[in-house]
Parts: structure tokens; sequence; C-alpha cells
């Protein structure tokens, strides 16, 4: 009587994969080749940030924050100057507001830049990764011309506006790098668009329907890539209100389709920064902050667009320079519950390209869940 | 493939893009934030670059007259060369080479 | 910043699910839970985002109860449920399967969010450096700021919290918070001084409107309405007690008065500003009274004596023939010409002896009664002089000339109304117990010097009559507990230059003060508190804006019309060089 048991492999994939950015666990339980289940547990990067927000004042928090992420960190301090903005009621200069937006795309660019290359290299074509890597050396060097570091800049953000200005020649050599940037990155697109092979690999791995995607709170470009039109940039902050902005929707809900609406995306960034640049030069020289006149008191939120999507900020002071509670929501926790459903049933061999294609950056998420051995 | 031809041709005919390191070495750019060095002679023991570091590295002891700086805890965030008011924080484009030993750099002043 | 609107509402825990399947169906985005742990219970706040707004949704759950998780209906919040139960200890029920369908059960470790244990990095606040060195701790920086702000009464009512006669202050205080300014390593400390007189001039020196306390019934007699004893009255008088000062001159004053010259203090503006200050107080003042036994006091009724006599008596050369009559010292000179308006006849040619700020006064009074020619003889260099170098370079401006290294050895008769001082050359020894250094003679260098008149000014002594029956130290100064200022006797205090030997009028003014509060706790009242900086939100002004400041002196007459006349050399600000000069300060008292 041979039992009639289904015998399944049970695959480790992580917490140290070639292909992962960062350490996270994904157990996979396969039958042959297909995947049938997944449980995650993922943690190995808590730094105790929310902890540490509240030891320190609330001013030093902008550079405690920043470190969060290092590729999005100018989001990170970003979101929570909005928030201590909130609470003060201030209102900030108009060359603030384009500086920040000016900022906040070149981070988006150069992360979207990185995640091309990784996701190429991650399919094994290398030498695209190489180039889509050197066309982030110049956004580097351009962080570094106007902020001061190559990936964290740091005292760019402080509570009531920014902390450098742009202006004289600067403008000029910004101009040029970004327009050449633009030239070489549009080079790339018939690679994405047309090579059989890269299709291959991407074209309907990793289905996400619609409404299983808004069921589970998917966003950023994964929740783009699937049709639904949610961009927190809609919203107007900054100076986001007078772009009048579309975020880049692509029906298949693929990772197809999420590599397109990450490279569509990066061209528009640029755009949006050449518009940034040139509002500033007809601009005259202003002031670029403003003084705060008493410490923060009360509870609010505050939403910003990250490259992976929507990061949440919640703070609550009471009045003395600590404060009492900080909770960060990163979209890569809010696109984890998508990635648990996508896998089942999916290749072995399609597991890298469908874990990278919601761009898993789990520093940001830093929380530790400790999730127990699931399944039988 | 055939579709990244023209980049190929061109990456051929160009020359190479990484900086061979220890032949050439890559210029900081202009305000680029690097190391940090305390002139004491202008210094008068206020501790307010104390109370503004973020990462606490700097400890400044009135009585005893010496400053402690650990270059391992800074961020390079230049705040305590904007805030110093006799300016005696010098801030230079320069980054602090790695080194063998975490050691605190301890400035005196007579 | 424009964007959806909030919208709010508190739901009971058990009906959180009812409300998730609502939400639900209207398809909205969950989105996160915050927990906050407020003592008793836990507060979760749900967010959720809908079309037209984002959702707050908040619910209390006791400690020890167990919250209703939302799983079943939206199964991606299991993460954010998950993290909460790991770091709260808060247990949910039907926390459900994950997304995969496989049923998840969660470990049973201990939270890991625990209190934030660690070191809070130092917000520590040190207090300005101008406000630590002023002996009765005026808080300068707030008044500077305020004459920076424009906001003139209210500096003059920071000043009065500590001080009642800036007026006087303002243009004779030696000012050690401007050697303790930060901006004085560069050589350019902000006018403190200048500015008090300024502010007391604009305000005025008329009596103003002042809350006085109901009359306690008890009566306060103080002798001396020096420095001390003006400000013991003043604070006293607030305090709701009877006062009447003593005086044994006809007007009040004390030092200020006899001690100081017109033309660094017109006496019409120090007696109108004592007199304001009496009114406001109520205290009556009794001049031409010398009180030679305190049991008499006592018996009169007083409840409290508080003496403040001061230090009026010149210190001796010790040298032969010091009883010349063409020898005097400086205090006397002063008294004649302030006390009783008089010109002495002074000759020609004036020696002064002495190095402080008195013979500096001394030559400069010598200049203004006639004398054509006035030296300064001092015993060591001039880098040893205790007198402020703005004194000695305006006595300098003047056409006195110095002698160094100098000390008199005897004085004889020169016949024809003159005076011959034999003087001896000296060099730097070693220290002394006070730090500086000793001179010592040079023998065979004796030389002789002829002159009209020789005033002597190097130092005042203390004097206290023995029928106060008070016990005293070595140098003659009243012994007090340092703490409340009483003395051997109960019911008795002292304070100012009588138990301080001879000092400045700022800490003279700090005892009275001090004098105050604890004779009113003496009295069975409360005190008066003690100032202190308060932690207010100050913002440091960048380097960039004030660094390039540079000093504005205040304006003085020209040297020519200063030497002929007793009128008041140092001439006010105006408004905008005040306001200038106020905010060029660095706010060393910053808390933000």
């Amino acid at each position: 009587m041979s039992s009639s048991e289904k015998k399944y492999t049970i695959l480790p994939f992580g917490p140290q994969h070639p292909v992962l950015p960062e350490p996270i666990q994904l157990t996979l339980k396969c039958d042959e080749e297909k995947v049938v289940d997944v449980n995650v547990n993922f943690g190995y990067v808590h730094r105790g940030i929310e902890r540490a927000g509240e030891l320190n004042d609330y001013k030093r928090n902008v550079y405690l924050v920043s470190r969060v992420c290092g590729i999005c960190n100018f989001m990170h301090s970003l979101c929570y100057c909005m928030a201590i903005e909130k609470l003060m009621d201030l209102r900030i200069p108009e060359r603030a507001n384009y500086l920040r937006v000016f900022w906040a795309e070149l981070n988006r660019v150069e992360s979207h830049l990185l995640w091309l290359g990784l996701f190429a290299d991650a399919m094994g074509f290398e030498s695209l990764f190489m180039q889509f890597w050197r066309e982030r050396e110049f956004i580097m060097d351009l962080q570094e011309k106007t902020g001061g570091n190559r990936i964290i800049t740091g005292t760019n953000n402080i509570i009531g506006g920014v902390n450098r200005d742009i202006n004289g020649e600067l403008v000029d050599d910004v101009e040029r790098t970004l327009t050449k940037l633009r030239g070489r990155v549009k080079a790339l697109e018939p690679v994405i668009t047309k090579d059989p092979t890269f299709k291959k690999r991407t074209v309907g791995k990793g289905y996400l329907p619609r409404d299983l995607a808004v069921k589970l709170g998917a966003v950023g470009p994964t929740a783009r890539g699937s049709g639904i039109r949610t961009d927190v940039r809609m919203e107007g902050y900054a100076a986001y209100g007078e772009l009048e902005f579309e975020p880049v929707v692509e029906k298949d809900g693929d990772s197809y389709a999420r590599v397109l609406v990450r490279f569509y995306e990066t061209l528009q960034s640029i755009d949006i920064m050449l518009r940034m640049i040139n509002t500033l030069r007809k601009m005259e020289n202003g002031p670029i902050f403003v003084k705060p006149k008493e410490w923060p008191d009360g509870e609010t939120i505050s939403r910003v667009e990250q490259p992976r999507g929507e990061l949440f900020y919640y703070v609550k002071a009471n009045g003395t320079p600590y404060l009492e509670r900080l909770k960060i929501k990163t979209p890569t926790l809010s696109n984890l519950p998508p990635l648990l459903a996508m896998l089942p049933g999916s290749e072995l061999a399609d597991v890298p390209v469908i874990v990278l294609s919601i761009d898993p950056c789990i520093a940001c998420a830093e929380r530790y869940v400790k999730i127990g051995k699931g399944g039988e | 493939m055939p579709f990244m031809l023209p980049i190929i041709i061109k990456n051929l005919l160009s020359k190479p893009f990484t900086v061979k390191y220890p032949f050439e070495k890559r210029e900081p750019l202009p305000k680029h934030k690097g190391q940090i060095e305390f002139d004491m002679s202008k210094c008068d023991l206020c501790q307010d670059c104390e109370r503004l570091c973020p990462s606490v590295a700097i400890k400044v002891y009135p009585n005893a007259k010496v400053i402690e700086y650990d270059p391992f805890k800074c961020i390079y965030c230049h705040l305590c060369v904007q805030i110093c008011m006799q300016i005696a924080i010098k801030g230079y484009t320069v980054y602090t080479p790695p080194s063998y030993v975490k050691e605190v750099k301890i400035f005196k002043q007579e | 910043m424009t964007g959806k609107k909030f919208s709010y509402e508190e739901v009971k825990k058990a009906s959180m699910i009812a409300k998730a399947r609502e939400l639900y169906h209207s398809n909205a985005r969950f989105m996160t839970l915050v927990c906050n742990d407020r003592g008793d219970h836990f507060e979760l706040i749900y967010y959720f985002e809908r079309e037209s707004d984002i959702l707050e949704i908040r619910t209390k759950v006791r400690k020890g109860e167990v919250a209703q998780s939302v799983t079943p209906i939206y199964s991606c919040a299991f993460l954010a449920e998950n993290e909460v139960k790991d770091g709260f200890g808060l247990n949910f029920m039907d926390l459900a399967a994950d997304a995969g369908g496989v049923l998840l059960r969660t470990s049973e470790t201990e939270t890991l969010l625990k209190p934030a244990t660690g070191v809070r990095p130092p917000l520590f606040w040190t207090p300005a450096r101008c406000y630590l060195e002023c002996p009765a701790r005026t808080n300068v920086p707030r008044y500077l700021r305020e004459i920076a702000e424009g906001k003139f009464e209210q500096a003059y009512e920071t000043i009065l919290e500590v001080n009642p006669l800036p007026a006087v202050l303002g243009r004779i205080c030696l000012a050690p918070c401007e050697t303790a300014c930060r901006r004085a390593k560069n050589g350019e400390p902000i006018s403190i001084r200048a500015l008090k007189r300024f502010v007391a001039d604009r305000v005025g020196l008329k009596p103003r409107k002042v809350h006085r306390n109901p009359l306690t019934g008890k009566k306060v007699a103080i002798i001396g309405a020096g420095p001390a004893g003006v400000t013991a009255a003043y604070y006293l008088g607030l305090l709701g007690h009877s006062v009447v000062v003593f005086d044994k001159l006809p007007k009040p004053g004390g030092m200020l008065f006899v001690g100081i010259p017109k033309y660094r203090l017109p006496k019409d503006i120090l007696f109108a500003e004592i007199e304001a200050r009496f009114k406001e107080a109520g205290v009556e003042f009794r001049p031409n009274n010398w009180i030679g036994d305190l049991d008499e006091l006592f018996a009169q009724g007083f409840d409290a004596i508080f003496v403040a006599t001061g230090a009026h008596e010149g210190a001796k050369l010790r040298v032969e023939g010091e009883e010349h009559p063409r020898v005097i010292d400086v205090l006397d000179l002063l008294r004649e010409v302030n006390l009783y308006d008089r010109k002495p006849e002074l000759g020609e040619r004036v020696l002064v002896i002495g190095g402080g700020n008195s013979a500096m006064d001394a030559a400069r009074v010598s200049l203004r009664l006639g004398a054509k020619e006035v030296w300064i003889y001092y015993r060591r260099t001039r880098n040893e002089m205790p007198a402020s170098p703005s004194e000695v370079e305006a006595a300098e401006a003047e056409g006195i000339k110095f002698n160094f290294l100098a000390a008199p050895n005897r004085i004889m008769d020169g016949g024809k109304g003159k005076v011959k001082v034999g003087f001896i050359k000296t060099k730097l020894g070693k220290p002394d117990a006070a730090g500086r250094a000793r001179p010592e003679p040079i023998l065979g260098s004796e030389f002789i010097v002829e002159a009209d008149t020789v005033i002597k000014a190097i130092g005042q002594v203390v004097t206290v009559p023995d029928g106060f029956k008070l016990e005293r130290d070595d140098k003659g100064r009243i012994k007090v507990d340092p703490e409340t200022l009483q003395t051997s006797r109960p019911g008795i205090f002292a304070g100012g230059d009588v138990v301080l030997g001879p000092s400045s009028a700022i800490e003279s003014i700090a005892t009275g003060r001090k004098a105050a509060s604890s004779i009113d706790l003496f009295l069975g009242g409360g005190g008066l508190p003690e100032p202190k900086l308060e932690l207010e939100f100050i913002w440091r002004p960048s380097p960039d804006d004030v660094i390039n400041m540079k000093r504005i002196n205040s304006p003085e007459l020209p040297v020519e019309r200063r030497v002929s006349t007793f009128d008041e050399v140092e001439q006010p600000y105006s408004v905008e060089d005040a306001v200038r000069e106020a905010s060029r300060c660095w706010k060393c008292d910053w808390y933000e």
C-alpha cells in the first residue's frame, strides 16, 4: 500500500542570495520545480529606529530617519519634515519647495536606475546591468555637486525648508548633465521593449490581477503595473500641485509591465527635473527656509511617494523637544502580501525575477515580525 | 542583442569609464563633505558643537580644555562647521582615510 | 498642502469587524495600523484610503484584553498586526491565515520593542556667560533681546528684577559681563553697560506703577543709603514692610554720591532715580542722622536692622610725613567737590599716588579744578593696574602723565606751601598671596619730586562704630553668615562694602537684594525668588548674520570740552545704534 501523500521539497530562498539586495528569507514549498506555497521570514536588518526616534530630540531625528534606507533617504527626511511642519503650521517658501521636488526626483531616478540594473543582472544580462549603473554615476556626481555626498546627502532637509541652494553656474551644469543623461537612458529603450530574451523571461510571469491588487493593498509601481491609477504625488505636496502630474500606468499586471512602468517613470522624472531647473533659473533668489517658533505638539500623518510606493509617517509629539511616538510604514511592507500571492504557481527559475519585480528594499521594512514555521 | 549594437560599438571605441584607483585618484567635487579639524587657538570651549552633533561624536571638557572627536562616529554632516561662532572648525573636501584602529582624536588647548 | 482630506471615527472594539466589512465593499485600501501605549490601555489606529479621503479609525483596548483583528476581511493586514502583537504583547483574536492560504502561527516569544533604553544624547543647556559673571545675576541675554526687538519698557522691567538703579549702573559699573562676553575674544564685546543706560534714560526716571504687597506692619531700619541700603529698602518696601533709611549725609547715595565725580555720574540723575524708587516702595528717608547705637533703634519699635554703612575712610600710605596738610585723600577731595560744591585750590602741579579707578578719578578731577600738570605714580607696571583699561585711556586722552615702578617712601615740606615727596624705584618680584607681583625697592635709586598737592588714592578701609557691638574680622569688616547675611546679633543684618571690603557697586546691590530676601524670611514672609534664566524657545542666529557686525562705541564729548567742565563725558546711543548693537548678541542662552 503506497501512501498517497505527495512529497514536497522545501527550498530556502535567501537570506543570502546573489540576486537579493538585502536579506529576506522566503521558504518555498515546491512540487518538482513548481512553487506551491511560500512563507516569509524577515527582520534581518532590524535596527530599532522607531525606538531611537524617541530618544533623540525632534531635530536630530532628521538625520536618524535619513538612514532608514540609503537609496531613498531624501524621501524619508522629506516625509518627516512635512509631518513636523504640519504640526507647527509652518509655510515653506516657494524656492524650498522646488528644490525639494528636484532632489526627490533625483533620488527616484537613481533608485530606478539601480533597480533596472539589478533586474537585468537577475536575469543574467550583465552588460545591461553595467550600462544602467554607468548612467547612475552621472546622477551620483550631480548629488555630490548639489548636495554634498554621493548617496546620503544629509543636511538637505531641515525643519522649515532646505539647507542648500542651487544657483549661478551650477544651474547650467545640472541642466547639461540632465539633458545628456536623458539621451543616454532613452538609447537603452529598445533593449527593454524589443529584445526577445528579455521579454521571454518577464512577460506573463508573476501575474497580479487588478482586483487582487486592490484587496491586498499593493502600492507604487506594483499597483500601477496592474492598471490601478494611484500615486501619492497626485495629492500635490511640495510643488507637485503645480505640475499637474499624471502617473504612468500599464494594464498587464505581470513583471514586464512593472519594468515598463519604472522605465517610463525614469524618463518622466528627468523631465520634471528639467522643468524644475528652468523654474529655479527664472525665479530670483529668495529665502530657502523659515524658522520654527515653538516645539511640535499633537499627532499627525504624512505621506510621500517613494520610488517603491507610498511611504507613511505617523508622528506624535507633546510640546517638549522629544517625540512620543514615531511610526514608519514603508511600501515594501505593503507590497509583501501581493508577492506572497504572486509566487504560487510559478516555476522555480522565475522566482528571483518575480521577487525583484516588486523592488524589495528590506532595509526600509525594518520591523521585526517573527513568523514561526507554518505549513502542515 | 542586436538592439544593443550601437551602444556596444560606442563603448568599444571610447576610453574606459573606470578609474584605475592607485594610479589615478578621483578628486572629490567642491562642496563635498569630508573630514573636519578643530583649531584650538580660536575655540572658546562653549560646547555648542557638542549640543548640536546628531551622532554625539564630539565631547568637550571645559575645565580640562580638551576636545575629544571620534571620526568613526561622525556622520560628516558639517553642522558643527556651520554653527561654530568663533569659526574654529574647518571642513575639508577630502574624506577620512581608513585606519587599523578605532581611535579618538584629542585636541588640546594650551 | 492639498490632498485628500481626513476623516476620523471612533469605533468600539466589538464593531471593528463590521466596519471593516463595510469598508471592504466600498473598495477601501488598507494602509497600516499604529499602536500607542497610553498607560492603562492601548490605542489602535487603523488607516484606510478611500476614493475621496483617508479614514482614521480609533479603538481602545484595555491591557490584558484581546483585540479584534481585521484579517478575516483584509488578509493583507496580517503583517501589521503581527508587528503590533510582537511589539506590544497585544493578542488578536482571529488573526488569520496569510494570503497563501496556509495557516499561520505566530511565535510566543516576549515583546521585542521594549521601552527605549540607551543613552539620550545631550540636550543640555548652559547659561550665558554674561549672566554667570554678573554678581547680581542680571538677565542680560533677555534684555538685549528685548532692546533688539524695540521693547524698551520690558527691558527696563527685566533689569529692575535684580537691580533698582539702572541709570546709575549704566554709567559707572565695571561690567564684568563685558569681559566675559564671548565676543570679547576678538576684542569687541557687546556694550551691555551703555545699553542699560540707554534703556534707563529712554524710559525715564519718574516713579512707575508697581505692585506693592499689602502692609505687613513690620518696621525695618536701614543704616546707610548707599547702593546696598537703597536696594534692600526697595525690595523690602515692595514686599510690604515699612522701611526707614538713615544716612549721615544730607542726600542719599552713599559712595555713589561722594565717591564718584560728576562727569561720570551727574548727581541730579542719581537723586531722581533714588527718589523714584523710594516713592514706589513707600520708603521714608531720614538724612543727617548719624546712628551710634543700635539698641536705641530696637527701642523705637523697629523689628530688624540692616547695616550698610560702607567703607569711607582712606587707607594710609604708612610713610613718614604723611600728615602734611598738602597731602589729601581722594575721598576727602571728592567729598568737597560733590557734597559742598566747593572748588578747592590744588595749585599747578598735582601728584596722584595709586593705580585704581579712584586714582584716575582723582587725576581727572584735578584737571578740572585747574591743575596744569598731573602725574600719576604707581608702584607696579601698567599691566597690573587695577583700573579698567577704558578709564586709563580716558585719563591719557585728557593729558595726564604716568610714571610706573615708583613707590613713595618719604614726604617732606617744600616750603612756600609746596610739598616734596621722596620716591624709590621698584622692580617686580615674586607674586604675593593674591597672585600679583610684589614690588621690591631698588636700593640707592631715590629721587625727589616737588608738587603743590599730593593726592593718595590707594584704597579704603572699613570703619564701624563700636557702639554697634558687632563681631568683626581681622580686616575690620563685619562678620556675617554667608547665606542669610545675619550678624552675630539676631535681627541685625549687614551687607555692602562694610561686609565685603571695598568692592564694586553691583556686588553691593547683589548683597542688598539677598539681605532683603533673608530679612523678609526672618520677619515671617516668603522671601524673594532667586534670579534664574528660564528655558524659552530661542533660536541661535546663524554666524553669517552677526559675525561681521562691528561694535558701535558710545559717543563722547570732544576732548577739548571735557577738561574745562564737569559735564558728563559719555553720551547716550541713538535708537538705531542701540537696536543694532543689541542685535549683535549671539544669544548664548539658546535652547531650541
